[in-house]
């Protein structure tokens, strides 16, 4: 630091540090406020006997959230249980994800998930390369567990794949091709790969009938099964997300939007 | 025969209205159906003496299916008002901003440091 006090080229190095600093800050903002406050208001169901029953509202809530020197994208997943059926299982899961805005890299996971009997809380804190993640799990009567994995750079979480699946461009995409990702759920890193599967016109909520990018999602993990079965369908407009089909092991399921509210 | 389709009958309607009781949407209208079908032909199966079982078993079913099909079309899927689960959102997004505000410190005595290096 001495040294860059007497260098001569002190004052000008430091102009352009400022300018530099400037201009990322006004991009920052810029690229931050592209969808804030956006509200998305999904019926989950699940399949029964070959019969959808509806069963809960899932929202996704997106707001700015502001720190002294940063503008984080703050993305919420919300799933509450209709009240008909909170007396057999009540469920409230919150999913949050604190995203630079600019590199869309998450800096904070959190998540909290209540099930009847079962509640769970989770916490991920990314370090700022991207490389580890300090977790800190928390089961209903159990001891608080601390833990620390090591995670590839472009590592991210369930809910800020979403964010960046939303960031992609699906006019260059043909129909077949894919696109890698790697996120972390349950402490456990696994690859995702996104295949293209078209355009096709679908109702999406109060915005009506909408050209959709249809999309595949695999996982190279036990939490999804079947080859192009579980499925999302993003508005060409605004790549909303309009439609989610789903299947895991032990059944399958849809979410279908509702409402949207606050869309620029 | 007639003792076989009431009783299948019987079956498939205390199926059918447990899963109206539970909130199981249109699939009490699986086992509500086929009870109704069942409660017809124990009708047209049965003596005149006979009859008023089976009549009161139909115009049971049919009751109970009318209710769930008011049920389906008529009443919307709503969440109830839980203000534990608002407040505790809003307190994690809070407790959140002050993780971020730390996590900011930390990576500017980080850049800090770096500079130091030079």
């Amino acid at each position: 630091m001495q040294f860059l006090h007497t260098n001569p080229n002190y004052k000008e190095f430091m102009k352009i540090i400022f300018l530099c600093y400037f201009l990322f800050f006004i991009l920052n903002i810029s690229s931050a406020q592209e969808n804030p406050n956006e509200k998305l208001v999904y019926v989950a169901s699940y399949n029964m006997n070959g019969l959808m029953t509806t069963m809960a509202q899932v929202s996704i809530e997106t707001e700015l959230v502001k720190t002294a020197k940063t503008t984080y994208l703050h993305t919420g997943i919300a799933a509450r249980t209709f009240s008909k059926w909170d007396t057999y299982l009540k469920v409230r899961d919150v999913y949050d994800s604190y995203i630079h805005p600019t590199t869309l890299k998450p800096r904070l996971y959190k998540r909290s998930v209540s099930e009847g009997e079962y509640a769970k809380k989770e916490k991920y804190v990314f370090s700022a390369d991207g490389k580890n993640i300090a977790t800190t799990t928390s089961k209903k009567n159990r001891p608080e567990v601390k833990n620390k994995v090591a995670i590839a750079a472009n590592t991210v979480d369930i809910v800020s794949l979403i964010t960046q699946m939303r960031r992609l461009d699906f006019q260059k995409f043909k129909v077949g091709d894919k696109k890698n990702y790697s996120i972390v759920f349950d402490e456990e890193e696994f690859a995702v790969t996104i295949k293209f599967m078209g355009i096709q016109t679908i109702t999406a909520g109060n915005l009506g009938a909408q050209k959709c990018y249809k999309i595949a999602i695999a996982a190279n993990s036990d939490v999804v099964k079947g080859k192009d079965q579980n499925l999302i369908w993003f508005t060409v407009n605004k790549k909303i997300p309009a439609l989610i089909k789903f299947s895991i092991p032990v059944g399958s399921g849809r979410l279908i939007l509702k409402t949207v509210s606050n869309l620029k | 025969m007639r003792k076989l389709l009431i009783t299948l009958t019987l079956v498939f309607t205390i199926i059918g209205v447990v899963f109206t009781i539970l909130p199981m949407g249109t699939m009490a209208v699986l086992p509500m159906g086929i009870a109704l079908v069942l409660a017809v032909f124990a009708f047209l199966n049965a003596k005149e003496e006979q009859k008023p079982m089976s009549k009161y078993l139909l115009i049971f079913t049919v009751i109970v299916l009318l209710f769930i099909l008011g049920k389906v079309l008529f009443i919307q899927d709503k969440v109830a008002e839980d203000v534990q689960f608002e407040e505790t959102k809003t307190e994690s997004i809070d407790e959140a901003i002050d993780e971020l505000e730390a996590l900011d410190e930390l990576d500017e005595l980080d850049e800090l440091e770096g500079l130091d290096d030079l």
